[in-house]
């Protein structure tokens, strides 16, 4: 293609933006040509590539400069060579991120409560299951020794109810052992959960962090 | 080239050529290009941009029967470039630090 076809040809893609800005771009690009010579315009045009890809990120480049939305293709720039306009494109995606999360907050606010008051059901069962073991020994442990207790007078007056009390004391300081040892148990394994959950957030927290600036 | 060069460099080197003489946009362009690899069309909306923020202004000179747009920094371009001369300065030596394991004062 001739210097004049790619010319016209971007010309014909600049849309979305006022017409001074076509016509600087116009300019910029006819001087380009111009100060290249004849005898490099093959080669700037490949360096700039398609008219139209040129056409639809220069007219990008204008909207998002003066604020316009909507113009032609806005997002990557691939023929940029190496230049990193990232900047940009970071602001746009964060903006429409947050005004996302606005309108979507009845839904995952809703959720997030929800998920929060399960979990807090959560420890207080555990909480209170533990708490009941523990009281239920101490009760068995405490009983089942009065009872031994009693035994002892009783051996006066009765002895096979003495034996039997004594028995059945005995039974109970040892299930309320047992239970007692079921609370230690529990106690130990929740402690150990909470410092492996809480070990586990500070490691993502960390390898998060460091940002070397780019 | 690995290492993409970020905007603010890039606007940082276009004055800094400025600097030394005012230049149009082809002859600009193959200036920079010979240190950074960026593509023909990279220059114009930096151009624009920094032409935006007053570091640079533009005028027409005359050359073969048509006119040729001159690019010129400003004082307050000067004023962009020396703050942008003391950020590389601190940024290439704390990349040195990481990447080489060399303090340079």
């Amino acid at each position: 293609m001739t210097r004049e076809e790619y010319l016209d040809i971007l010309q014909n893609n600049l849309h979305g933006i006022p017409p001074q800005e076509a016509e600087n771009i116009m300019e910029y690009y006819r001087e380009y040509f111009d100060d290249a010579g004849v005898e490099n315009a093959e080669k700037v045009m490949q360096e700039l590539g398609a008219p139209e890809q040129l056409a639809k990120r220069a007219a990008a480049d204008a909207a998002a400069e003066n604020g316009f939305a909507g113009a032609a293709g806005s997002g990557q720039n691939p023929g940029f060579g190496s230049y990193n306009g990232q900047t940009d494109e970071k602001k746009k995606h964060t903006a429409a991120g947050i005004t996302l999360a606005v309108i979507t907050s009845p839904i995952w606010a809703s959720l997030l409560l929800a998920a929060v008051c399960v979990l807090f059901a959560v420890v207080i069962t555990v909480a209170a299951v533990v708490l009941s073991l523990g009281f239920a020994a101490v009760v068995m442990v405490a009983a089942g020794l009065f009872t031994v207790g009693t035994a002892l007078v009783t051996v006066f007056l009765h002895i096979p109810t003495a034996v039997m009390l004594i028995g059945a004391g005995l039974v109970s300081v040892g299930l309320g052992l047992l239970a007692a040892l079921l609370t230690y148990g529990c106690v130990i394994g929740i402690k150990r959960f909470v410092m492996w959950i809480s070990n586990k957030e500070w490691r993502n927290a960390k390898i998060h962090k460091p940002k070397i600036f780019a | 080239m690995i290492f993409q060069i970020g905007s603010a460099l890039l606007d940082a080197c276009v004055l800094s050529v400025l600097e030394r003489e005012d230049m149009y946009g082809y002859i600009l362009t193959q200036n920079v290009k010979e240190v950074v690899d960026i593509s023909e069309s990279t220059l114009y909306p930096v151009l624009r941009r920094l032409q935006k923020e007053a570091y640079l202004v533009t005028y027409d000179q005359p050359f073969a029967g048509r006119n040729r747009r001159y690019y010129q920094i400003t004082d307050k371009g000067r004023e962009q470039l020396a703050m942008y001369r003391k950020e590389w300065i601190a940024y290439k030596s704390n990349i040195d630090r990481i990447l080489t394991g060399e303090e340079k004062q």
